[in-house]
């Protein structure tokens, strides 16, 4: 990674423009947000695009009929940021003027983004990420395509990193798509360990004895504790650092309580064995309550703990709604020049963001592998009939570490047409004996 | 008279739903009533008589809802104990063995007093949610109480297509299924049948994790299979409902029965209190007064704030200033008495004449939409928009005060204990209307006299009051149906007539959303002065 330029944004208008004309992946783009709708039937010229121009201009309600002038919107445009909305019940063109245009289909989006977690962070705050706060993107991929494929039957769901301090979750089933606000609201709702309190009170998360023994919240508690237990116990050192020892203890509440477990793993060396100190005393504590009406508030508060500080956090106004925009993957992060791109979900652990190929560093590995493949028509004297210089015979992106991120984009693709054309298959299937039958 | 006007021939649903049984020991009760009645003649008196009698009925669940909670025992056993026998055995549960022609006429009187209470509280929002919520109660009360084979059977007459989960399955997760399935008393039963959903189906126990959930279907055992179909029930009946009200507006029926129907559901869910109809000689100078006297305690609250601090929040002018016009204030004067308060606020003349003056004609119809708000009932004021932070003074005391709060509140009022304490009992066990109907009779020394046990709006609160305080102050004005407005008369429908949907009258079922946008846009023009806004583009933009 030595060879990677730097991100320079004065560059950036000029590099868009070529990122734009030689990387940008139109073709399966289209194929995606089509969704298998005939070439006829304008059902990608009904979906919203919003382009985010130099200093915060927004061009939103953008819709193009086809590929082609897509590919020319954008080209023309050069946009620092392409967001995409939902597809509307009629076109819409720079403005929506017409109220009875609403949005009838959306891909259930979710947000999840570091700044969120930032009163449970050790090491960076707001915008900033690194490679110990990272993996609870990890986690939280883990817990959501764990829920979204076995408990709710998703199965064509892309993960995008954000090109900052986040990632994005596509989710692209047909029943996604055409899922109602209440719907959506429930799928959230379902996810949440972390309620926000009452009237200003902070959000924490509470866990009945029921919820531990319901078999999704199980299955995500496992995967938190390990966690918790690796990255922060041992990698961060929670229990060591004054900060990480402040926050964990203040969620004890019981100021008797926590004086007592203070003073017994102060002396105690070693983070693990300042936490398994803390395990046996918040056990006994817990078990002294046991007989109490309210035990109810104190009986899992060591689980309760774990989720306050790894469990994903939603940025639920993006999922509720149909109208929400989400920025799309492959677009260009402005600020950091990163591209979005897809996540393999089943290799999340191994997704590191700083390897994420900024847009300079695309242009430099085009250019690279040009100078050590020089075309072939190129060195002939030009007899051959019209070869398109613009058009070589391999995609600029396969010469390039976008290479990668683009194959998981067209496995998903791949994936969404088998679907329908199964679907399809069925609808035909369905429809003639129907005939006969009667 | 003709009610229902559908003559063709009954299609075989029809005729189960009617009365014809399917199978001898699979009677059912209760009915999702997708088929109107049969087409029939009946006398305007008899239309009056069955509605009656099902508003009893409707009343006795509304009032075990506020008593206790709902499906606990008690619940039950107030019912079972309130209804009256006849009334019992035709709309909750026939006794064994009673004669086909009985069960059958039953079935008759069921569905043709729900169509009839439809059309009778199709008339406004706060009727329309009033009859919604308790005809659910009965469905869901007469669901629960059905036998497995029974609901087989209602189930396939609805064309519900829900089969109980086969026993290998079930055997196969059983494990699972103990564990995720919440249920409140004990645990789950061998014989407990659990039925395979689409999740979207359960939402409600999806959302709450309260049953299990595998590749898109959730496992719903038969207790909570029952809330699936109620809420089914609901959203079909709101949908059926927002329909009917369009007809009605249109139709040119209404010189015998409109005034029955207005009658009946006047009369049970309380008045809409738009304003006007009493004259209580309301003037901006003897406010003070009859706040003390006769304002319930949330206007009050809202009054002594607006006094002292000279400004109130934008849902407490909303609530307060609809409460004012339904008591009688008028617009000219509710305008004075807002921009003399607002004034000693630092609001100059210009920024009250931009924003808020609009705000109170808005409020009166005479801007904008020109629509007549009616002021919110305490189910609304209570289940909607809560208060939020210490400047906002709208909502219901009894509700949205702290305990503290209200104790002190009572006090000042010169409440004593004993009477404080009765009150917050009910208020803290959740008897919002019941802790205000008991301040009521603390502050007044006497019973309320209405039809309606308790306090439902704080314009009736303000009536009942005034009543009591001075007689003689109350006068009518002329009634409010020689004030609505002239029906439409070009086109004639027929209930199920689909055209007459694409020619309805605009919809004025988003009044409120529309109220509160145009409000919101002058809020925004407002804090323009008073603060710096946020410069953020606006837009829904994740970044």
């Amino acid at each position: 990674m030595s060879l990677k330029a730097p991100f320079n944004p004065d560059e950036l208008p000029h590099h868009l423009s070529v990122y734009y004309r030689r990387f940008f992946p139109y073709s399966l783009f289209h194929r995606w947000l089509n969704y298998g709708h005939s070439d006829t039937g304008h059902f990608f010229a009904l979906r919203e695009f919003c382009f985010t121009l130099k200093d915060d201009v927004y061009l939103r309600y953008k819709s193009f009929e086809t590929q082609k002038e897509l590919e020319k919107g954008i080209q023309e445009y050069c946009p620092h940021k392409i967001d995409i909305g939902p597809v509307y019940s009629a076109r819409i063109k720079d403005v929506k003027l017409n109220p009875l245009i609403v949005p009838v289909e959306r891909e259930l989006i979710f947000d999840i983004d570091m700044t969120d977690y930032d009163e449970v962070r050790l090491c960076c705050s707001s915008a900033n990420i690194c490679s110990k706060c990272w993996p609870l993107m990890t986690l939280a991929i883990k817990v959501i395509h764990r829920v979204l494929t076995e408990d709710f039957g998703f199965q064509n769901i892309l993960w995008v990193y954000s090109g900052r301090r986040g990632i994005h979750c596509w989710i692209a089933d047909k029943k996604a798509r055409n899922l109602k606000s209440p719907a959506r609201h429930a799928i959230i709702e379902y996810l949440t360990l972390i309620k926000a309190g009452l009237q200003g009170k902070e959000r924490r998360a509470v866990l009945s004895n029921f919820d531990l023994e319901y078999q999704a919240v199980s299955k995500s508690l496992h995967l938190v504790r390990n966690h918790f237990l690796k990255n922060l116990v041992r990698d961060q050192g929670l229990m060591e650092s004054e900060k990480g020892l402040a926050k964990v203890l203040a969620m004890l509440e019981d100021q008797e309580l926590i004086a007592k477990v203070r003073a017994a793993i102060e002396p105690i060396s070693g983070s693990e064995r300042r936490w398994d100190k803390l395990t046996d005393m918040v056990g006994d504590y817990v078990a002294s309550k046991k007989r109490n009406q309210d035990s109810w508030k104190t009986s899992n508060m060591l689980d309760e703990l774990q989720v306050m500080f790894c469990y994903p956090r939603l940025d639920i106004n993006v999922s509720h709604g149909l109208n929400h925009l989400l920025k799309s993957p492959f677009s260009v992060h402005p600020k950091t020049g990163r591209v979005c791109v897809p996540i393999n979900p089943d290799q999340a652990d191994q997704f590191d963001p700083f390897a994420v190929p900024t847009i300079d560093q695309l242009l430099e590995e085009m250019s690279d592998y040009d100078k050590a493949h020089p075309p072939l028509s190129a060195t002939g004297t030009g007899d051959e009939p019209t070869t398109v210089p613009t058009k070589p015979p391999i995609p600029d992106w396969k010469k390039t570490s976008l290479k990668e991120g683009i194959t998981i984009f067209e496995t998903f693709v791949r994936k969404l047409e088998i679907n329908w054309k199964r679907e399809k298959a069925k609808e035909n299937i369905k429809t003639e004996p129907v005939d006969t039958d009667f | 008279m003709e009610v229902f006007g559908s003559a063709q021939k009954p299609t075989r649903r029809q005729a189960i739903y009617a009365g014809k049984k399917e199978e001898t020991e699979d009677i059912f009760t209760v009915n999702f009533f997708l088929d109107p009645p049969y087409f029939e003649d009946i006398t305007l008196q008899d239309f009056e008589t069955y509605a009656l009698e099902r508003l009893k009925v409707l009343r006795i669940f509304e009032n075990a809802a506020f008593k206790t909670t709902r499906g606990s025992p008690e619940y039950h056993d107030l019912i079972l104990k309130e209804l009256p026998k006849e009334m019992r055995y035709r709309y909750v549960r026939p006794l064994n063995g009673t004669a086909e022609d009985v069960i059958l006429e039953n079935r008759r009187l069921d569905v043709l007093s729900h169509f009839i209470l439809r059309m009778v509280f199709s008339r406004n929002e706060e009727q329309k949610r009033w009859f919604i919520q308790q005809e659910v109660d009965l469905f869901r009360y007469r669901l629960s109480g059905e036998t497995a084979g029974s609901v087989g059977a209602f189930f396939r007459v609805s064309n519900f297509n829900y089969t109980p989960l086969p026993d290998e399955e079930f055997r196969n997760i059983r494990p699972i299924l103990e564990k995720s399935t919440f249920f409140k008393h004990g645990q789950i039963s061998v014989d407990t049948e659990f039925y395979k959903l689409d999740f979207l189906e359960a939402l409600a126990m999806v959302k709450k994790r309260h049953v299990f959930l595998s590749m898109g279907y959730a496992y719903v055992p038969r207790r909570l299979l029952v809330e699936v179909v109620a809420d089914r029930f609901r959203d079909y009946l709101g949908l059926e409902i927002a329909r009917l009200s369009k007809i009605i507006l249109e139709s040119q029926e209404d010189t015998r029965l409109l005034p029955v129907m207005a009658k009946l559901a006047v009369g049970y869910t309380g008045k809409d209190y738009s304003g006007g109809e009493l004259d209580f000689g309301i003037t901006p100078e003897n406010l003070d007064q009859l706040s003390t006297e006769s304002f319930p305690l949330c206007a009050r609250n809202m009054h002594e704030h607006m006094r002292k601090d000279h400004h109130l929040k934008h849902e407490a002018r909303l609530q307060f200033g609809l409460f004012l016009k339904g008591i009688g204030l008028s617009c000219d004067d509710a305008v004075r008495l807002f921009r003399q308060e607002f004034s000693k606020h630092g609001i100059s003349e210009k920024q009250f004449n931009q924003g808020y003056k609009y705000n109170v004609e808005h409020q009166y119809g005479r801007v904008g939409r020109r629509v007549n708000y009616a002021p919110p009932s305490c189910t609304k004021i209570i289940t909607t928009k809560p208060p939020n932070g210490p400047l906002e003074h709208h909502g219901c005391p009894f509700k949205h005060f702290t305990g503290s709060l209200l104790e002190q509140r009572l006090k000042t009022y010169g409440l004593p204990p004993k009477d404080m304490d009765a009150i917050k009992e009910l208020a803290q066990k959740g008897h919002f209307q019941g802790a205000c109907t008991k301040y009521f009779e603390f502050t007044h020394r006497k019973k309320l006299t209405t039809v309606v046990d308790q306090i439902q709006h704080p314009n009736q609160y303000f009536e009942e009051s005034r009543r009591l305080i001075d007689p003689d102050s109350v006068k009518d004005r002329p009634p409010i149906f020689s004030r609505r407005r002239p029906v439409l008369n070009a086109i004639k429908t027929e209930p199920g007539n689909s055209q007459a949907f694409s020619q309805a009258p605009p919809d004025m079922s988003d009044m409120d959303t529309d109220f509160h946008m145009t409000d919101a846009e002058m809020e925004e023009a407002m804090r323009a002065h008073e603060m710096e806004v946020d410069p953020s583009p606006g837009d829904n933009v994740a970044v």
